[in-house]
C-alpha cells in the first residue's frame, strides 16, 4: 500500500475533518430544513388563523349593528300598524327625530306612505298652498324622514309629498319591498338595501308597512357607513377588508385603494368591472362559515389570504383580505436564525475535532513506530509510555504490554522448539515400534477370529438344545397349572362334603333329641301299661275273692291285663327299637364325625398338595424364565460372538493399516525434526530484552 | 285254686312262687321305704299305705337269695302276716315280677308236698307249671317266733295277755 507523502498526523487530522465535519454540515443542514419547514407550516397556520379571527370579530360585529337597525326598523312598523301612529304624519316625524336622536348608529329614519294611503294627501297639498309654499310637483308618496348629519333637507322631519323617489335613490329596491309584500300579504320582510348616491353608498334596513293585508308603505333605517368602515377598520389591523353586499352590485372597503371613475377615493364602489370583481364572484357564490383561501390579488399583484363569510341579517359578505408577504419575512428571518445558528455549532465541532486528532495523532505515530519495530523482530526495546489515559494511550499501553508478551512467548517457543525436537525424536522411534507390535498385533487378532468363529457355531448349537429345554419347561408348567386347578376343584368339592357332613350330623343330633322325646313317652306309656296291668291284676284277685259274682268282672279284668301285657310289650318294642335307633344314630354321628375328621384331613391333605403343586408350578415357571433367559442369553452371546469375528476382522484390517500408519507416522516425525530446526532458526533471529528471563534448556533432549 | 304267680328276682326263672288270691289284699307297686335298724337282712323296712305302717319283706333274702333289685313290673303283694292280730298284721311281700294269676290244682299228679309239709311251714306244695315248677307260699306263715314278735309285738302281746289270763 503506497504512503502518502504528508505526515502521519496531518493526514489523520484530514481525515477526522473529512468524515466528522461533513455528516455533521449534512445532519445540521437537514435539521434545519426541517425546522423551517415546521416553521413555515406554523406561520401559515397562524395567519389563516388570524385570519380567521379577524373575520368572526368584524362578522359579530357588523351582525350586532344589523341586527340593532332591523329591531329599530321592525319597531317603527309595528307602531304604525298596530299602535295607531299610522296617517299621524306629525307624531310620527316626532317620533323619527327621536329614534335619530337616541341612536347615534342610525344616520336616518323614515316613513313612506303610498300616495294618498292615509288619505291625508290632498290636506297637506291644500295647506302647503294655503301656506304660499312651492308646490310639490306631480303626485306620489308621502314620505318624512329625520337624518343625522349635514341637514340638507328634511332632517326636521318635513313631509315630502310627490316624490316619486323618496330622495335616498332606492326606487328599485322599494319596488321589491313592494312586490314581495303584496305577494305574500305579510309585514315580515326585512331587507338590507345599499343605496348609492352622491358617490356614497346608504345601507338602508326596510321593512314593509301592513293595514288589513293591504301595502300601504315602508319603514326605513339608514345605518352609518362610516360605522360599518370603523368596525372593520378595527378588525382588520394587519389586512385590509372588503365588504361586499350580497348581490354583488357594490363594494365596500376599507382601504381605499379602489379609486372610483372620477379619480377620487370612495369608500363604495359597484362591483361590476371592480378588479377584484373575479375573485369575489368565486367567493361570493360560495355560501358557508368562514373559509380562508390564498389567491393573487390582482390589483397589488401580490398573494393574498382571503377569509370569507356570509353575515346573518342583510345578506351581505364579508372578505377579509391579508398578503403573504408577512408570512415570507418570517420564514425568512427564521432560516437565518437556523444557518447562522448550525454555522457556529459547525465551526465549534471542527475546532473540538481538529484538537482532538492531533493529540490521537501523535499517540498513534508512536504506536505506529512500535508496531513497525515488532514487525521487524525488534521486541528489546519498550513503548513509550502514555501521558493520557484515553483510548490512544489505552492502545500504546496495550502496545508495550503486548511487546512485553511477545518477549514471553518468543522466549517459551524457543524452549519449547527444543522441546518438541526431542519429542520427535521419541516419536519416530516410537512409530517404529508400534509398526512392529501392529504386525504382531494382527497375526493374533487373525487367531482369535477362528477362535471366535467356533465359539459362534457351538453358541448355535447351544441355542438350539436350549430352546427345546424352555418349551418342555413351558409345557410342564402348563400342567402343572392343570393339576393346580384340579386340585382347587378338589378342596371345593372336600369343603362341600364337610358342610353335607356337618349338616348330616347336625340331624341326626336332632334326630337323637327327637328319640329322647319319644323315650319319655314310652316311659309313661310303660307306666300306665304297668300301671294297667297291676290294676288288672287287683281287679282278677278282687273278682276271686267275690267267686261266682266276680266271674264277669273276672273276664273284664283279665282282657285288661292282656291289654296292658301287650301295650307293655309294644312297648317293650318300641323302647328296644327307639333304643336301636338312639343307637344307630349315635354310631351315625359318631361316623360323621369321623367321616368330617376324615374330610378335614382329607382337605389338609389337599391343601398340602396344591402348595406343594404350586411350588412346583412357581419353581417351574421360574425355571422357564431362566431357560429363556439362558436361551436369550445363548442368542445374544452367538450375535456376540459374530460381532467378536467381525470385529476381529477389522481389527485385522486396521493393525495392517495401523503397520501402514506408523510407517507414515516416522516421516512425520522426520518432518516435525526438520520444521524444529528451521523454527530454532527464524526464533534465534529476533531480539530480546532479557535473556536471562528466558527459561533455561538443558541439552537437546 | 286260684292263685298268684310271681318270682323273686324279676325273670321268668326257674322259682317260681304262688300266693292263694285269697290271702291277697291288694297288689301294689314297689314304693318307697325306710330301713330298720338291727332288723333281719329279709326286713327291708316299713313302708306308708293309707297313713299306716307295714313291714316289708324280701323273699328273696328271706329263700336265702340276692336282694331284690326294683324295677318296673316289681311289686309288693299286702296280705295278712299276722291273721290273728285285730288289725289283720298287715305286711308287704317284695316281689320281683308279678306272673299272672292261674287256676292250679296243688293236689294234682306229678305234686310234691315239699320237704315242709308241716302245719306251720310257709312253704307249701310244689307242682309243675309249664316246663316249670310253681311252690305255693303261706304269707301267714313267713314270720314265726322272735320274728313275729318283733314285727308284731303288741297284737301278739295283747292278744297272748287275755290268753294267759
Amino acid at each position: 500500500m503506497p504512503e502518502s507523502n504528508l505526515p502521519f498526523r496531518q493526514r489523520l487530522v484530514g481525515k477526522m475533518a473529512l468524515f466528522g465535519v461533513i455528516p455533521t454540515l449534512l445532519l445540521v443542514g437537514l435539521i434545519v430544513g426541517i425546522n423551517i419547514r415546521r416553521e413555515t407550516a406554523q406561520a401559515q397556520a397562524e395567519a389563516e388563523r388570524a385570519v380567521t379571527e379577524g373575520t368572526r370579530r368584524v362578522v359579530s360585529e357588523l351582525e350586532a349593528q344589523s341586527s340593532h337597525a332591523e329591531v329599530i326598523a321592525s319597531l317603527l312598523a309595528r307602531v304604525q300598524a298596530e299602535g295607531g301612529l299610522f296617517g299621524h304624519r306629525a307624531e310620527t316625524a316626532s317620533l323619527l327625530r327621536a329614534v335619530v336622536a337616541d341612536h347615534h348608529e342610525i344616520r336616518s329614519a323614515a316613513v313612506i306612505y303610498e300616495p294618498n294611503a292615509d288619505g291625508n294627501d290632498a290636506q297637506e297639498l291644500m295647506e302647503s298652498v294655503v301656506a304660499g309654499s312651492s308646490p310639490p310637483v306631480g303626485l306620489g308618496r308621502f314620505a318624512i324622514e329625520a337624518r343625522r348629519g349635514d341637514g340638507s333637507k328634511a332632517e326636521d322631519g318635513e313631509p315630502v309629498i310627490n316624490l316619486d323617489s323618496p330622495a335616498v335613490g332606492w326606487e328599485d329596491g322599494y319596488a321589491e319591498v313592494r312586490r314581495h309584500a303584496e305577494r305574500n300579504a305579510r309585514a315580515e320582510l326585512s331587507m338590507n338595501i345599499a343605496v348609492r348616491a352622491d358617490g356614497v353608498v346608504n345601507v338602508h334596513q326596510v321593512t314593509p308597512l301592513m293595514r288589513d293585508g293591504r301595502f300601504v308603505g315602508v319603514v326605513q333605517v339608514e345605518l352609518a357607513l362610516d360605522e360599518l368602515e370603523a368596525a372593520m377598520s378595527r378588525a382588520g389591523e394587519r389586512a385590509a377588508a372588503d365588504l361586499f353586499l350580497s348581490d354583488g352590485v357594490h363594494v365596500l372597503t376599507t382601504t381605499g385603494a379602489v379609486a372610483s371613475d372620477e379619480g377620487r377615493k370612495e369608500s363604495a364602489v359597484p362591483v361590476t368591472g371592480h378588479p377584484l370583481e373575479r375573485t369575489l364572484r368565486v367567493f361570493l357564490d360560495t355560501p358557508g362559515a368562514v373559509r380562508v383561501q390564498t389567491a393573487l390579488d390582482p390589483i397589488t399583484g401580490v398573494e393574498s389570504h382571503y377569509g370569507i363569510t356570509r353575515l346573518r341579517h342583510g345578506n351581505w359578505s364579508l372578505v377579509v383580505r391579508m398578503p403573504t408577504a408577512g408570512i415570507g419575512e418570517s420564514m425568512t428571518a427564521a432560516l437565518v436564525r437556523n444557518v447562522v445558528t448550525a454555522t457556529c455549532g459547525v465551526a465549534a465541532i471542527a475546532i473540538v475535532l481538529i484538537m482532538l486528532a492531533r493529540g490521537v495523532g501523535r499517540r498513534l505515530e508512536r504506536a505506529v513506530h512500535a508496531a513497525r519495530r515488532i514487525a521487524d523482530g525488534n521486541l528489546a526495546e519498550p513503548v513509550p509510555p502514555s501521558e493520557t489515559a484515553d483510548e490512544s494511550g489505552l492502545l500504546l499501553d496495550a502496545f508495550e504490554q503486548m511487546t512485553s508478551n511477545l518477549n514471553r512467548i518468543v522466549g517459551q517457543v524457543q524452549h519449547a522448539s527444543i522441546q518438541i525436537n526431542s519429542t520427535a525424536t521419541e516419536l519416530a522411534a516410537t512409530s517404529r515400534e508400534l509398526e512392529t507390535t501392529a504386525t504382531g498385533f494382527g497375526a493374533s487378532a487373525t487367531e482369535v477370529a477362528a477362535a471366535t468363529r467356533q465359539i459362534s457355531t457351538t453358541g448355535e448349537e447351544l441355542l438350539h438344545t436350549m430352546q427345546a429345554v424352555a418349551d418342555s419347561a413351558a409345557g410342564a408348567a402348563e400342567k402343572a397349572q392343570d393339576s393346580r386347578n384340579g386340585l382347587r376343584s378338589m378342596q371345593t368339592s372336600v369343603r362341600r362334603l364337610d358342610d353335607a357332613a356337618h349338616s348330616v350330623a347336625a340331624r341326626l343330633s336332632a334326630i337323637n333329641e327327637k328319640a329322647k322325646g319319644i323315650n319319655a313317652i314310652v316311659a309313661t306309656i310303660t307306666k300306665v301299661a304297668d300301671e294297667t296291668n297291676l290294676l288288672s291284676v287287683n281287679a282278677s284277685i278282687e273278682a276271686e275273692k267275690a267267686g261266682e259274682f266276680g266271674l264277669g268282672f273276672l273276664i273284664v279284668a283279665r282282657e285288661i291285663r292282656r291289654l296292658a301285657d301287650q301295650t307293655a310289650s309294644a312297648t317293650l318294642d318300641i323302647e328296644r327299637m327307639i333304643r336301636q335307633m338312639q343307637s344307630a344314630v349315635s354310631a351315625g354321628v359318631s361316623e360323621m364325625d369321623r367321616f368330617g375328621d376324615s374330610l378335614r384331613t382329607v382337605l389338609d391333605d389337599v391343601d398340602r398338595v396344591g402348595n406343594r403343586v404350586q411350588g412346583i408350578i412357581a419353581h417351574v415357571e421360574d425355571d422357564t424364565i431362566r431357560f429363556v433367559q439362558v436361551t436369550e442369553g445363548m442368542r445374544s452371546q452367538a450375535a456376540g460372538a459374530k460381532q467378536i469375528d467381525e470385529a476381529m476382522r477389522e481389527l485385522s484390517v486396521g493393525a495392517r493399516q495401523t503397520i501402514q500408519s506408523a510407517g507414515e507416522f516416522g516421516n512425520a516425525a522426520n518432518d516435525l525434526e526438520r520444521a524444529i530446526a528451521s523454527l530454532k532458526v527464524t526464533v534465534s533471529s529476533m531480539r530480546l530484552r532479557d535473556a536471562s528471563a528466558l527459561p533455561r534448556v538443558d541439552g537437546g533432549r | 285254686m286260684r292263685a298268684l304267680l310271681f318270682d323273686t328276682d324279676g325273670t321268668d326263672g326257674e322259682r317260681r312262687w304262688a300266693i292263694a288270691c285269697g290271702c291277697i289284699l291288694e297288689l301294689l307297686p314297689v314304693v318307697r321305704w325306710r330301713e330298720l335298724p338291727d332288723a333281719p337282712r329279709w326286713m327291708r323296712g316299713v313302708f306308708e299305705r293309707q297313713r299306716s305302717l307295714h313291714p316289708l319283706i324280701d323273699l328273696s333274702i328271706r329263700l336265702g337269695g340276692p336282694p331284690i333289685s326294683p324295677r318296673l313290673g316289681s311289686r309288693i303283694v299286702l296280705v295278712r302276716l299276722a291273721p290273728e292280730r285285730t288289725d289283720g298284721g298287715l305286711g308287704g311281700i317284695l316281689l320281683g315280677g308279678v306272673l299272672g294269676i292261674e287256676t292250679i290244682d296243688w293236689s294234682g299228679a306229678g305234686g310234691h308236698a315239699g320237704v315242709a309239709c308241716a302245719l306251720d311251714s310257709p312253704f307249701g306244695p310244689i307242682v309243675p307249671h309249664h316246663g316249670t315248677t310253681v311252690q305255693l307260699l303261706h304269707p301267714e306263715r313267713l314270720l314265726v317266733g322272735d320274728d313275729r314278735m318283733r314285727l308284731f309285738p303288741e297284737p301278739v302281746w295283747e292278744s297272748a295277755a287275755p290268753a294267759a289270763g
